[in-house]
């Protein structure tokens, strides 16, 4: 509320409504008087001259009667003296003439003569005549200063009697209002600084009506404190939450293509600072922001939300001046009309790179694993399929003989072998091979295999092995490990076809709380990375470097497993690994492997295979397996083997064994069975009856209950579907002779 | 009152009565003139033989005679006058029937009233006049009453009387 320069002020309204209003009542009032004084005094002149010749007349008719001309002198004397009359004459008519004072006449005389009469013998005789002479000038003049005095005295009550009104209206009234209204008017501001600086023996004196309404006031002020309190503490509260939300602030003129306010938010978050950004032009250049991936269509269907006044929500992709790209939730809500000078946009930002990110990489993992499991499953029927080609092909060479049948079988179970690998890089990708974690030294590994990675990347690939001395330890599959390398490795030598650089890197890493998101937890990691300066890849090919079957190489050059298996690999080992690549400037795939304290390297695993020969025959051996070909097989290379095989298709079937033969000395098992059972819980019950007998597992699938997170179980033997015939004697020998 | 007040030695010419007003005066035993109150009057028809007949007439006065006031006290048409002369001039004018007068003044104004007819009532009232003095003055007072009476008796009053009454 403003006060308006032109409303009177209250002193000079109360001046206006009261003093002048009477100053001019009493001036009528005064004419008034004067006029009907003027008239009343020639009037009461009249009267009183009549009244004079009347009273006096008896008096002078008596004298005149007597002849007392003494007498008459004297009494004419005296009524002049009086002060009504100016002259008198008495006359007889005859020689008698008294004459008192002036009888002159003018226009300003009033003259009155009456007969003096007395009755004589009964008849009226006239004595003579008694004139009486009066100005009624004087009369005037006394009348009007007697009414001027009147006035006078009049005007000096009543202006006494307004200043004392006055007086007393200004204190009990006019200065508590001009009190009241300065702090009304500072109520404007701050109202905390405005209470109504009112003595105490203002209050006193003020009207009871002035107190309550000052006390309605404070009330009021204190509720306005108290709100602008509650508001100053919500809009405190509210830019602290903008703050953690980073939430961005602004307007944009349409017309101007400006923003003619923000915050330091959105400032920041378009790398400005707020006097730069008011400052900028929105059309775009070199020195400004760039929204991208805009369509026209995109654009129209805004424009028309603007058009309806309905706010629009959606995500742009932006591109700062460092290069950096960002992507941010912005709300544009329109203020005004559509087309109008004053066209503005409200303007609300959030950068959402992070979680778009964390969305992506969710949405990618999601994929993978989808993937992965169809892979799994897939890997795993293939691998029972194989394993009877295999398996029988190896009995084939075992029972039959001839060069032209051992070339032909050769060369079938070398694609069998082939086959094999593919299905274990799909076991690999889907996490859902079997792995045998042990401790090691990532950086010896590294340095082990550095020889057999020369060969691979030849003679015009430079590459160099950067490790640390004092490395830490992670668990995991060496030879899954290896591979990975050898895989990660031949990637980056094909990515390099004229030759370059390749870095093999060991180090000692730590993800902290701002490095670490849904796919990696912060802690201490060992980070093997793979650096080639070869072609790279953009962005979209390098989101989809690890799905399976996706490859940029020529058809027939890569199956689009490699990558996939090192992420399956890293994932099932508690990893992580991530690849930055930039087109024709290089790729870098880091693998992160969880640290392992308090341990110490496994030593270096030894073939402990045995030759097959026959110094287990005729033992027992329960088989288990629940696809019938796969039985017969591995049944019939058992009996190759000189083993005495029991047949069972389920751990039910297996338990009906029970009793029913001789304690076997080992129990094979495959881990998926049908029935209530699987192989573990199979192997278990029958391990009951005979504790003697050993346990080995067959699979071609991890996802089972002999393995913890993918993991073998400590002592657990496992047969890795398919598997030679030579894998399985032994495989079997080995556990025999423990 | 000036006598008595001592501002005035004494005064002449008052009734013996006046001693009992005013204490301060002291009245000289000797008269110096008796005085007749009678009354003027110019109709022929007028006949005042006793106080009683002055009841047919109007009649007037001079206010502040005690002899008139006391004469005319119950009289229904007395009028009281300030002056001798009024009182003549009324006479003349017939405004009065009778004028109460002492009767060497009442000569007096006829002659400057041209007053030939004028009459004396037959009823009248004598009264011998005396001179007072101021108490502060009362050694005198035996000696003047001495003088006086010799006065009388050699005749010098008389012809100094004479000579103011006939003027």
């Amino acid at each position: 509320m403003t006060m308006q320069n032109s409303q009177p002020r209250l002193k000079s309204t109360v001046i206006k409504s009261v003093i002048i209003p009477m100053a001019l009542l009493v001036l009528m009032a005064s004419i008034g008087v004067i006029y009907v004084t003027d008239r009343l005094s020639s009037v009461h002149i009249e009267n009183r001259v009549n009244s004079l010749a009347k009273s006096g007349g008896s008096q002078i008719e008596e004298l005149l009667w007597q002849y007392d001309e003494t007498a008459i002198t004297q009494l004419l004397t005296n009524f002049i003296a009086s002060g009504v009359l100016k002259g008198a004459q008495v006359s007889d008519g005859f020689d008698l003439n008294i004459e008192a004072g002036d009888v002159g006449v003018d226009d300003k005389s009033l003259i009155v003569t009456i007969p003096l009469l007395r009755e004589v013998d009964g008849a009226a005789t006239i004595l003579g005549s008694f004139m009486l002479v009066a100005s009624t000038q004087a009369a005037k003049t006394f009348a009007r200063i007697n009414a001027i005095g009147l006035i006078v005295v009049s005007s000096v009550t009543i202006f006494l009697t307004t200043l004392a009104i006055f007086v007393l209206l200004n204190r009990r009234v006019m200065q508590p209002m001009l009190k009241i209204e300065r702090s009304m008017v500072r109520l404007t501001g701050d109202p905390r600084a405005a209470d109504i600086d009112i003595s105490s023996q203002t209050t006193r004196e003020m009207t009871r009506e002035l107190g309550a309404m000052v006390a309605a006031i404070r009330n009021m002020r204190e509720s306005l404190v108290q709100s602008q309190s509650q508001v100053l503490e919500t809009q405190k509260r509210l830019k602290h939450a903008a703050e953690i939300a980073r939430l961005g602030y602004g307007t944009i003129s349409m017309p101007l293509m400006k923003f003619t306010q923000c915050d330091a938010n959105l400032a920041a978050m378009l790398e400005f600072d707020v006097p730069e950004l008011l400052e900028l032009a929105l059309l775009g250049g070199p020195d400004s922001f760039q929204v991208i991936g805009q369509t026209t269509e995109m654009q129209n269907a805004r424009r028309l939300s603007f058009q309806k006044g309905e706010s629009v929500t959606d995500i742009f992709k932006v591109k700062l001046r460092n290069g950096d790209l960002r992507d941010y939730r912005v709300i544009l809500e329109p203020l005004g009309e559509w087309g109008a000078a004053d066209f503005e946009l409200n303007v609300v930002m959030l950068d959402v790179t992070e979680l778009r990110r964390s969305e992506d990489r969710a949405h990618q993992a999601e994929k993978l694993q989808t993937v992965g499991k169809l892979t799994g499953g897939v890997a795993h029927d293939f691998n029972n399929i194989l394993a009877i080609i295999s398996g029988n092909l190896e009995l084939i060479q075992v029972l039959c003989t001839g060069d032209e049948i051992t070339v032909m079988t050769d060369a079938a179970l070398d694609a069998v072998g082939r086959s094999a690998r593919v299905t274990q890089q799909l076991l690999a990708f889907a996490r859902k091979q079997p792995l045998s974690p042990v401790p090691l030294d990532p950086s010896q590994l590294v340095l082990d295999l550095k020889p057999m990675l020369a060969i691979s990347v030849g003679a015009n690939i430079d590459l160099d092995v950067v490790t640390q001395e004092t490395q830490w330890l992670t668990e995991v599959d060496p030879t899954q490990l290896e591979a990975s390398i050898l895989n990660l490795v031949v990637n980056a030598r094909d990515a390099m076809p004229d030759g370059g650089k390749l870095t093999v890197a060991v180090a000692n890493t730590e993800i902290d709380q701002d490095d670490a998101h849904a796919e990696i937890t912060e802690g201490q990691y060992v980070c093997i990375s793979v650096t080639d300066n070869g072609t790279g890849m953009s962005p979209e090919t390098a989101a989809k470097v690890f799905e399976p079957f996706f490859t940029t190489k020529a058809v027939g050059k890569g199956t689009g497993l490699g990558l996939s298996m090192v992420f399956g690999f890293t994932k099932q080992s508690g990893g992580y690994a991530k690849v930055l690549s930039e087109e024709s400037v290089g790729t870098i795939i880091r693998l992160y492997l969880p640290r392992v304290s308090n341990a110490t390297p496994a030593p270096q695993a030894t073939d402990q295979r045995h030759k097959l020969t026959d110094q287990d025959a005729g033992r027992r051996i329960v088989l288990i397996e629940d696809e019938e070909a796969l039985l017969a097989l591995y049944s019939a290379q058992l009996k190759t083997l000189g083993y005495i095989v029991d047949c069972a298709q389920s751990g039910a079937d297996a338990l009906a064994l029970v009793g029913e033969i001789p304690v076997p000395d080992l129990i094979l098992t495959d881990v998926i069975l049908p029935g209530k059972m699987n192989g573990k819980q199979a192997a278990d019950a029958l391990s009951a009856h005979y504790p003697s007998a050993r346990v080995v597992y067959m699979s071609g699938y991890t996802e089972n209950t002999v393995f913890r997170d993918g993991q073998l179980d400590a002592g657990t033997l496992m047969l890795q579907k398919p598997f030679t015939l030579a894998n399985l004697a032994t495989t079997l020998r080995s556990v025999l002779a423990s | 009152m000036n006598a008595n007040n001592g501002l005035h030695d004494g005064d002449a010419a008052r009734i013996r009565s006046s001693g009992e007003i005013y204490p301060n005066l002291r009245v000289l035993d000797p008269k110096i003139i008796d005085v007749d109150f009678v009354g003027l009057y110019l109709d022929p028809d007028v006949s005042v033989k006793t106080p009683v007949d002055f009841a047919d007439y109007s009649v007037g006065y001079i206010r502040g005679w005690n002899v008139a006031e006391n004469l005319f006290k119950a009289h229904p048409n007395a009028i009281a006058v300030n002056h001798t002369d009024s009182l003549l001039r009324m006479l003349n004018e017939n405004r009065i029937d009778i004028a109460f007068l002492t009767r060497e003044p009442g000569n007096y104004f006829a002659d400057k009233f041209n007053m030939t007819d004028l009459k004396f009532t037959g009823f009248y009232i004598r009264r011998s006049l005396h001179l007072f003095l101021n108490i502060k003055h009362v050694g005198l007072l035996p000696k003047l009453e001495v003088l006086l009476t010799q006065m009388h008796d050699d005749g010098t009053y008389d012809l100094i009387m004479t000579d103011y009454l006939t003027r």
